[in-house]
């Protein structure tokens, strides 16, 4: 494999208004075969150096086909899955090699929001145990007060002090899904990684979570990574975001720049793809279909990552040069991936045409 | 209008345990025609599967009661004996699910399996059908197709299964294609592509479809006609047009209000709905809505509201609403 020849430059140099800092962050899975002794045959890239930064009080969306590492980023910024390249620095101080007491602390300040609320919580556990459990691991003291303080995050995300009694089955899916808000927020953290925090909710209970989530931010000024498939959740929630494929970002940029241009042929397709609950805006838009499936992250394609479905591949570079993210001219906050970005935004690299769906009105 | 093909009249399901009597579906009316694309909205538990389970003949036996009528091609689909619905099953109605790994077969390989439905539908040779066979899949976006076909299911990611369940469905060139969910489990960029599919098919054989979704977005995107359900009612139906500009159930209205739009300008707070779809009434007693439903009043506590137009709406868009929004 060809080393990238630079690392990828980040939009300016840290600063201290970053709360988190993540270089170049690699973690490759062994692929393992045998009977008797286990070989590795292989990596599976699941993250293969991604570089951003997330501001102090924001809020960062990560989106990206299922499968192209978004867990996996976010559960090895909290070293829940050890990284095997790059570093996290959380604070201007670095989680990469932090072991025993001082990675218990670096971990306190950070948190992970589930996507399943149910699978997170452990069933035979009363409410009241989940939520003094992280408190009497970081901040011991008499059970009267860690009860209190429970009640108060439990009122906070708006559920009754009578829920600490019940257990998890008890609760609907939004309930369940603010009670592990609240067991993530108890310990006061700084950064909240939230991951599909409201994709198993039913569409009318989702904007109850979304706002809480924003509520919280607000009151104590945290700082968000919100993943989630829905781009439309991911756009009103985050003001920056960074759009993964097959283990890299591909595109980063401030959420409503990205909607109004996408630069990145993925991002394009992406944003063509997401149906808009509205006839009127669907019966005007054009869609750039993709071919195929995600390309396995232990073999990714030679050169540009995405060259194999890219709707808008030329016949020189895109199999043969890696791209890296770097920053486009006339479109500041932004970083793309793709040798083509700026003949694209231009308009003179098109899509190929059998892969544009006119819209047609239906009726 | 074209004459439906399918037509659900006051359908109703309950289902009966030792306890518990649960009213899954509860007097739904609707139909479609030839070349039509009717989309079935409405929130987990609501009873849109439990419908088309029903007029598929593929609820249990036990404990289960289905009322009301269901007339395809002017047949009575509720009272066919089972041996005849399997065969229209397979004929002239098909389904696809969201689940693709639980109605495949998972030790036949993915060509034999959609060449097999051709057999059993066409005067062909075993030949004739793999050719053919390959050409659907490839039409339903499955690359390399004539490798995959001696694929097994568990070898193909979600997206390409359900691909190849869609290509089972038309292999037997159903009249109507049934699909509940048929894109939840799959990336944007690859639902875009299934979708794409079934319009083409819809506007190219003219087969009657009913789309069944959780998804606003799909909806606004594909379905001629509308129908919006909550607690096993019907509570709006419309034409797609109709229903996004003037939503007049105050559900259909809030749900609309709660979620997030990409092409909208940012910073705009979400509305959400409160409570769950859990708290709610009997249609019997009251609006199921009234619990969460921030206009309720004492006039909505009545049984069975109706399902009826109102005077500043079109008379195809009937609501089932006291106190409608604002057309
Ligand atoms: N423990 C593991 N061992 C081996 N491979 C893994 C492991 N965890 C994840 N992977 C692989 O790494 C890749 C990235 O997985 P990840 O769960 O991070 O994706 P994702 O973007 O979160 O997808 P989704 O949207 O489906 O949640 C996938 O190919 C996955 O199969
Ligand atoms: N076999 C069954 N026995 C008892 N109750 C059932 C059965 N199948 C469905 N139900 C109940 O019927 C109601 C309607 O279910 P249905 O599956 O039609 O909902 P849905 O609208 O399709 O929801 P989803 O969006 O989750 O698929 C639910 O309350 C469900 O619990
Ligand atoms: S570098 Fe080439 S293949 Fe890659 S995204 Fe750009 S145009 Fe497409
Ligand atoms: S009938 Fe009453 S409770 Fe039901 S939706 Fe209309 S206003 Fe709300
Ligand atoms: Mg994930
Ligand atoms: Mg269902």
């Amino acid at each position: 494999m060809v080393e990238p020849v630079e690392t990828p430059p980040v939009a300016s140099e840290p600063d201290r208004d970053d709360l988190l800092v993540v270089e170049n962050l690699q973690v490759h899975f062994p692929i393992k075969r045998g009977l008797v002794f286990d070989r590795t045959v292989g990596h599976v890239k699941a993250v293969d150096g991604v570089s951003l930064r997330v501001r102090r009080g924001s809020t960062y969306g990560l989106v990206g086909e299922s499968g192209c590492g978004k867990s996996t980023f976010g559960r090895a910024v909290l070293r829940l899955e050890e990284p095997t390249g790059g570093t996290v620095m959380l604070d201007g101080e670095s989680v990469t090699g932090l072991k025993g007491e001082a990675l218990r602390q670096a971990r306190r300040r950070m948190q992970m929001v589930f996507q399943d609320p149910l699978a997170s919580l452990d069933p035979r556990q009363s409410v009241q145990s989940l939520m003094i459990e992280p408190l009497r691991v970081h901040q011991p003291a008499p059970n009267d007060q860690l009860v209190a303080r429970a009640a108060e995050m439990l009122e906070l995300v708006g559920m009754p002090r009578a829920a600490l009694a019940k257990y998890p089955h008890e609760f609907s899916g939004g309930q369940r899904q603010r009670i592990g808000i609240a067991r993530a927020m108890i310990l006061n953290p700084e950064l909240v990684i939230a991951d599909e925090p409201v994709s198993a909710l039913d569409v009318s209970v989702q904007a109850q979570v979304i706002n809480l989530l924003e509520k919280l931010q607000r009151e104590f000024g945290l700082t968000y990574i919100v993943i989630a498939h829905d781009l439309a959740v991911v756009r009103h929630i985050s003001d920056v975001v960074g759009v993964m494929y097959l283990g890299q970002m591909v595109e980063e940029a401030g959420s409503d720049d990205l909607y109004a241009q996408p630069l990145h042929p993925y991002t394009i397709a992406l944003m063509s793809a997401i149906p808009i609950p509205d006839p009127e805006v669907e019966d005007r838009r054009e869609r750039i279909l993709l071919r195929g499936d995600l390309p396995s992250p232990a073999n990714p394609p030679s050169g540009c990552r995405f060259h194999t479905r890219c709707p808008y591949r030329q016949p020189t570079r895109c199999d043969t040069d890696e791209p890296h993210l770097r920053e486009i001219e006339g479109h500041p906050g932004r970083r793309v991936s793709c040798h083509w970005a700026e003949q694209i935004a231009s308009g003179e690299v098109q899509p190929m045409d059998s892969l544009v769906v006119e819209a047609v009105a239906a009726d | 209008m074209r004459e439906p093909l399918l037509e659900i009249d006051n359908l109703s399901v309950t289902f009966r345990r030792r306890r518990s009597v649960t009213r899954a579906v509860d007097g739904v009316s609707y139909s479609v025609a030839p070349g039509e694309i009717v989309g079935v909205v409405g929130e987990s538990g609501s009873g849109k599967s439990v419908t088309v389970l029903a007029l598929m003949g593929l609820l249990p036996d036990r404990g289960v009661e289905v009322t009301g009528q269901v007339r395809y091609n002017g047949r009575d689909l509720l009272s066919l004996g089972d041996s005849e619905m399997a065969k229209l099953r397979g004929r002239e109605i098909a389904m696809v699910f969201q689940d693709p790994i639980s109605s495949l077969n998972p030790v036949v390989p993915i060509g034999v399996q959609v060449s097999e439905v051709l057999l059993a539908h066409t005067k062909t040779t075993r030949k004739a059908a793999m050719a053919e066979s390959v050409d659907l899949l490839r039409r339903c976006g499955i690359p390399d197709p004539d490798r995959r076909l001696k694929e097994y299911p568990h070898q193909l990611s979600g997206g390409m299964r359900q691909r190849a369940l869609i290509a089972m469905a038309l292999a037997c060139k159903p009249k109507l294609l049934i699909c509940d969910e048929p894109t939840t489990a799959l990336d944007v960029t690859i639902q875009a592509q299934v979708l794409e599919l079934l319009k083409e098919l819809v506007t190219d054989s003219g087969t009657a479809m009913i789309m069944i979704t959780h998804d606003l977005g799909v909806v606004a995107g594909l379905c001629d006609q509308v129908n919006v359900m909550y607690s096993g009612r019907i509570v709006e139906a419309a034409p797609r047009g109709e229903l996004f500009a003037h939503p007049r159930h105050r559900y259909t209205h809030g749900l609309l209000a709660s979620i997030p739009r990409l092409d909208l300008p940012r910073g705009d707070p979400l509305h959400p709905i409160p409570g769950t779809p859990r708290d709610t009434v009997a249609w019997a007693k009251a609006c199921a809505f009234a619990p969460r439903c921030m206009h309720a009043t004492d006039d909505c506590v009545r049984p069975d509201l109706p399902l009826q137009p109102l005077p500043d709406s079109p008379p195809d868009h009937p609501v089932r609403c006291v106190h409608p929004a604002e057309a």
